[in-house]
């Protein structure tokens, strides 16, 4: 250890020594300095300096500073129009003199009472049904079969009793003294190769919407059960209670919209549809009016015939409200054009619309 | 226990829901709209069918009469014959719905015209709302003299003004004023009588005498109205069937201006000045009984019934200004209801009942507004040099009134304005026009 650290020694002591000897004799401080940069000065007097500082200034004279010109005024007073007094003042009074009426009397030509007419509007018939034959033929019924077997197994008659085997009746012949033992026919149950689906093909694309669910009835108020009752047929009916809830919660759930829900976009998308052809008349009294209508959409978006109905309607007569219902069954059936544009998967949401329509930001327009 | 286990996560999770599927949606998906448009309804008007002959002519004519009154009150807008996919030339064929809802036509009229063998003639029409594919109300049938063509098509557009916007027409109207001819200097006024379109134009008095405010009476067969014929401005009463008139009261010394009907036609209201005041008072027309209702030293003018009655409006500067005060038919305290900046006068109370029309004058312009009969939300509907004497349609929808130009060649006419303050337009008149009353729905 001792003997390595003297060698390092030796060598930084000699490498130094040679760098030292370098500087010294190889000759780096011996180069020629720059030679200095020489520039001439010229001595100038205070007013000279003063003068070059000003050079490209506009000269502060009194005599060059721009008076404004003070505008002509003239002498004509400013016209002053005067406004007539809008009250005629009373005419001086004339002498009085019968007027004689340039008109002879009138005789209003007679218009009679309005009488309703007892017809009513045609009507374009309906055209019959096509006699042709359908597209397509009923689709097959698939029989509710709730067996499945590897063989295919008809429907056995009705009163043939079912069996593991098919067995044909016994009959007695008449010749035969001895008994017999009466066989039944018997047969084996009905069963299919493969479990009923949905079929494969001619199947329908389109069928008639089922009708909305109508709202629940609210449900009567139950009377208080008295304590101890139920207590008593609390255990006993606990699984009958039990058996209901689920039943009803298994009920509930397919009809109840699912999925999520239109989005704010989705309804905005809607009430611009319908504003745009809802025109108001500001001036009347069904702008005083808040209807609320009532619609069924089908599936394109297009509005089922004769949902249209009005659910209320506030603030006017019964003339207003008229009125006010059938601008905005306009504005409804005029701009559904070929159908609202609404997400399909979501239908269940807005199979049923109710729109109201509020004019009161428009009378402030 | 399993089973009560999985019903009893089956009850909580369906509670558990329940708030959120309400929150997201409860029943039909419900949206409010408070935003509309404001623009004419397009409306086709067909040429009403012929049914004999001879009708030919009144039946486009009686046509064209609808559709102009239809579009005159700014609320509709007709669709050019050139544009129709299909017409009606059969009153009893089915209408082809959709050829109308291709033009976007929203109503359609269709009507027929007959002319019987003594010359009368029989107008029948119905009103379909064609997006709904449906008539609106049930069709009617008018009979009339020839003669009588022009009020028949005003009948007929007043029935379907009324189907589409729930509110009475003003169609088959008059309106009385006061023509005006000649320079400002020396005009010759005297009192005319037409159709509120401008039609049918009779004058009433000869043009040698000053005339003023003539006013119709409730049932639209007398006129009121203030003439200088006897040297001082009195109130007469003109009988329009028989162009005959009477002054209104005969007593000396006093000045009247101002008159106006009560609403059942049985009393007149008006202004008395005497000596540097005017008062209002009411008479009696079958009496003559005076009675003063009000009684300041103030000048108190210009008063109109509400249409049940009960309250009169007028003007009155006892505040130091001109404005507007409301008190009861039979006089009493008056409550100020006019509070905004200028001078408030001539007010009128609509038929309606629900506002009041006045002249404004604020700041070197004339206007024509209209405020609640509280005087809550007032609101102006023109503005100009000189606009003032308003006056309602029978069914307060559209008011009249007289604009006067400035200047020495300035001439006055008159012109008319739906209540939203849209439909500015000039009333066709024969020479100028001023002093506009309209008249009620003639029976």
């Amino acid at each position: 250890m001792k003997s390595r650290f003297n060698i390092g020694h030796v060598v930084s002591g000699g490498a130094h020594t040679l760098l030292i000897g370098y500087v010294l004799f190889g000759g780096v401080f011996s180069s020629e300095p720059e030679p200095p940069v020489v520039t001439g000065v010229d001595i100038i007097s205070t007013e000279q300096f003063e003068r070059i500082l000003n050079a490209d200034r506009p000269p502060l004279t009194a005599d060059d500073v721009e008076t404004p010109v003070a505008p002509e005024i003239s002498e004509a007073p400013p016209e002053v129009v005067t406004e007539p007094d809008p009250v005629t003042p009373p005419a001086p009074p004339k002498a009085a003199t019968a007027p004689e009426p340039e008109v002879t009397p009138e005789v209003e030509p007679p218009v009679e009472q309005p009488v309703e007419l007892t017809d009513t509007a045609p009507e374009i018939t309906p055209p019959a049904e096509p006699d042709v034959a359908p597209d397509q033929s009923v689709r097959p019924v698939s029989r509710p079969v709730t067996r499945v077997a590897p063989e295919a197994v008809e429907t056995p008659e009705p009163d043939v009793q079912i069996a593991d085997v098919d067995q044909a009746p016994t009959a007695p012949a008449e010749s035969e003294t001895e008994s017999i033992e009466a066989q039944e026919e018997t047969a084996r149950e009905e069963a299919a190769p493969e479990i009923p689906t949905e079929p494969k093909s001619g199947a329908v694309t389109s069928s008639i919407r089922p009708k909305a669910r109508p709202n629940r009835p609210t449900p009567p108020a139950t009377p208080a059960e008295n304590d101890t009752q139920a207590a008593e047929t609390q255990t006993e009916s606990r699984e009958s209670s039990v058996n209901d809830a689920l039943a009803q919660a298994l009920a509930e759930t397919p009809a109840a919209p699912s999925g999520p829900p239109l989005t704010s976009g989705e309804k905005d998308a809607l009430r611009v549809s319908v504003q745009e052809c809802w025109v108001v008349d500001v001036g009347s009294q069904a702008a005083n009016v808040t209807v609320t209508v009532a619609m069924s959409l089908d599936r394109d978006g297009k509005v089922v015939g004769g949902s249209l109905r009005r659910l209320s309607a506030t603030g006017g007569d019964e003339n207003a409200a008229n009125a006010a219902f059938e601008s905005a069954r306009r504005a409804i059936l005029r701009c559904q054009r070929g159908g609202y544009k609404l997400p399909i998967e979501k239908y269940d949401h807005w199979r049923d619309v109710e729109i109201t329509f509020n004019p009161e930001k428009m009378r402030r327009r | 226990m399993t089973k009560i286990f999985l019903a009893l996560m089956l009850v909580l999770t369906s509670v558990h829901m329940a708030p959120n599927a309400a929150m997201a949606q409860n029943g039909p998906l419900r949206i409010e709209i408070t935003d509309g448009v404001i623009e004419p309804l397009p409306f086709a008007v067909p040429d009403f069918v012929a049914e004999s002959n001879g009708a030919g002519q009144i039946a486009q004519d009686i046509a064209r009469v609808v559709a102009a009154d239809l579009s005159g009150t700014g609320l509709f807008r007709e669709i050019p014959e050139e544009a129709f996919i299909s017409t009606i030339t059969n009153f009893a064929s089915p209408v082809q719905f959709a050829d109308w809802k291709a033009i976007n036509a929203q109503a359609l009229v269709s009507g027929a015209v007959s002319v019987d063998s003594s010359g009368n003639i029989a107008v029948k029409f119905r009103v379909y709302d064609v997006f709904a594919g449906q008539e609106l109300g049930n069709g009617l049938r008018f009979r009339g003299t020839r003669d009588g063509w022009r009020r028949m098509a005003h009948k007929v557009a007043d029935a379907v003004y009324s189907r589409i916007t729930g509110e009475s027409g003003y169609f088959d109207s008059r309106v009385v004023y006061v023509s005006e001819t000649g320079p400002k200097n020396d005009r010759k006024k005297r009192l005319a009588i037409m159709d509120y379109d401008g039609a049918n134009l009779k004058f009433l008095t000869d043009s040698n005498n000053i005339v003023l405010a003539p006013r119709f009476s409730p049932s639209g067969d007398r006129v009121l109205y203030t003439s200088y014929e006897t040297g001082f401005p009195r109130v007469f009463v003109l009988d329009i069937g028989s162009v005959t008139r009477r002054v209104l009261e005969a007593q000396s010394g006093d000045m009247s201006f101002a008159p106006r009907f009560s609403p059942d036609g049985q009393s007149v209201v008006f202004s008395v000045t005497d000596g540097g005041n005017s008062d209002i008072y009411r008479m009696d027309i079958a009496t003559g009984t005076r009675t003063r209702l009000t009684s300041a030293p103030s000048i108190e003018t210009a008063p109109s019934f509400s249409p049940d009655g009960s309250k009169i409006v007028f003007e009155s500067d006892r505040s130091g200004t001109q404005q507007l005060y409301v008190m009861n038919a039979n006089g009493g305290e008056a409550s100020r209801i006019s509070f905004g900046q200028g001078r408030y006068g001539t007010p009128v109370w609509s038929p309606r009942g629900d506002l009041i029309a006045f002249t404004k004058q604020n700041k070197g312009r004339f206007h024509i507004g209209v405020m609640r009969t509280d005087g809550s939300e007032e609101r102006l509907l023109t503005a100009s040099f000189l606009d003032e004497g308003p006056t309602w349609s029978p069914n307060g929808r559209v008011i009249m009134f007289t604009r006067e130009t400035q200047g020495a060649n300035g001439s006055a006419s008159l012109y008319s304005v739906d209540v939203s303050g849209r439909n500015l337009k000039p009333v066709r008149t024969q020479g100028g026009g001023s002093d506009p009353s309209w008249s009620p729905l003639q029976q």
